[in-house]
Parts: C-alpha cells; sequence; structure tokens
C-alpha cells in the first residue's frame, strides 16, 4: 500500500484525509499493525484503482 | 472525495472527537459542584469542576494537533480508534470485575458480609451475559 500511496505523491495524512481516518490508522495498516474493516479495504483499493486482493494478502500467502 | 469537501473539512478526520465526551465531562464537572456545594464544601465541588473542564479542553484542543490525545477522545469516528477503545474496555472490564471479586471475598473472609462487592459483581455479570445474548442474536 505504501508504494500504491507513494505513486500518488500522498503522504499518510493525505490519504488519511481521503479515507476519513487517522495518519496513525493509515501508518498501523502499511505496516500491518492493523488489519482494517472489509469496507475499509474495498474504499482502498478502489481509490487507488485495484482489487483487494492486489492491495493486501495475507501473510505466508 | 471532492476538493470542496476537503477545504470545508478543518479538522483530520483521525482528530475528531466524539462530542459525548465533551458533554459528559462538563456533566460531571457540574456534578461535583452541584454535590461539593451541597455537601458545604464548594472549594472542593469547584475543584472537581475545574478538572473536569481541564480535562475536557485538553481533549478538545491537544486533538486538533495530536492523533495520540485525539484517540483518547475518539470511539465512535476511526475504524482503528473503535477497535482500541473495544479492546480497552474488555481488558479494563475483566480487571475490575477480578478485583470486585477477590474484594467480596477477602471481605467476606474478614467477616464482613461482602457489600457491595456482591452486588457490583452481579450488575456485572449480568451485564455481560445480557450483552452476550443481545449480540448472538443480532449478529
Amino acid at each position: 500500500m505504501r508504494v500504491l500511496r507513494a505513486e500518488k505523491g500522498l503522504s499518510q495524512a493525505d490519504l488519511g484525509n481521503v479515507l476519513r481516518v487517522s495518519r496513525q490508522t493509515v501508518n498501523a495498516i502499511e505496516t500491518g499493525k492493523y488489519s482494517p474493516s472489509l469496507p475499509l479495504a474495498i474504499k482502498l483499493a478502489r481509490y487507488f484503482g485495484r482489487t483487494v486482493e492486489e492491495v493486501f494478502h495475507v501473510d505466508g500467502e | 472525495m471532492s476538493m470542496e469537501s476537503e477545504t470545508v473539512m478543518k479538522r483530520p478526520p483521525g482528530r475528531r472527537i466524539n462530542p459525548a465526551v465533551v458533554v459528559i465531562g462538563v456533566f460531571f464537572g457540574v456534578v461535583y459542584l452541584v454535590v461539593g456545594l451541597a455537601q458545604g464544601e464548594p472549594v472542593s465541588g469547584f475543584v472537581g469542576l475545574g478538572i473536569m473542564l481541564a480535562f475536557v479542553a485538553a481533549l478538545v484542543i491537544g486533538s486538533r494537533f495530536s492523533d495520540t490525545v485525539a484517540l483518547l477522545g475518539d470511539d465512535v469516528n476511526d475504524e482503528r480508534h473503535v477497535h482500541i477503545h473495544q479492546r480497552a474496555a474488555l481488558y479494563a472490564g475483566n480487571i475490575l470485575m477480578a478485583v470486585i471479586v477477590v474484594a467480596g471475598i477477602v471481605d467476606v473472609a474478614r467477616g464482613g458480609a461482602g457489600d457491595p462487592y456482591y452486588w457490583l459483581a452481579a450488575v456485572g455479570g449480568v451485564t455481560y451475559f445480557g450483552v452476550v445474548f443481545l449480540l448472538s442474536r443480532r449478529n
């Protein structure tokens, strides 16, 4: 997700404003400390023009 | 999200706090004041009100600059904040119930009747099972 965000030239705070979550939440998602809800994951993927499977993956897969 | 709505939004979404926290904080400050005045201790009443108002002010002002401060007053806006507050409530509730049960046992061991620990534990237990039942029906 960090790569996709960088491609759009967005800071974590910018992406948080778009998704209506805090910068810390964006950081927690990028570092794998927090797994977003399904609606937020779909919102994220759609914002980047990708599928959820392309943006997120389960560790070990 | 449109640029127009972004300019209208003054506070980042991660730094909004639950208005109920402000209302409850001010309410309890007023309660402290009323109790203090009723007990003939106006100084402690005003101190209690001052402490609650200072806490609410610190929360409102601090949340404008710090995501961490905003987290303390937000359990409805950011889904990660909601998740953190739920887990914090879980730990606090479990620890509180354990302390109440132990305190009741100690009180009885010392020859007491167990009041008010037993009815506090009963309230906690009934609430817990009631919520489990309700959520099992709704989810």
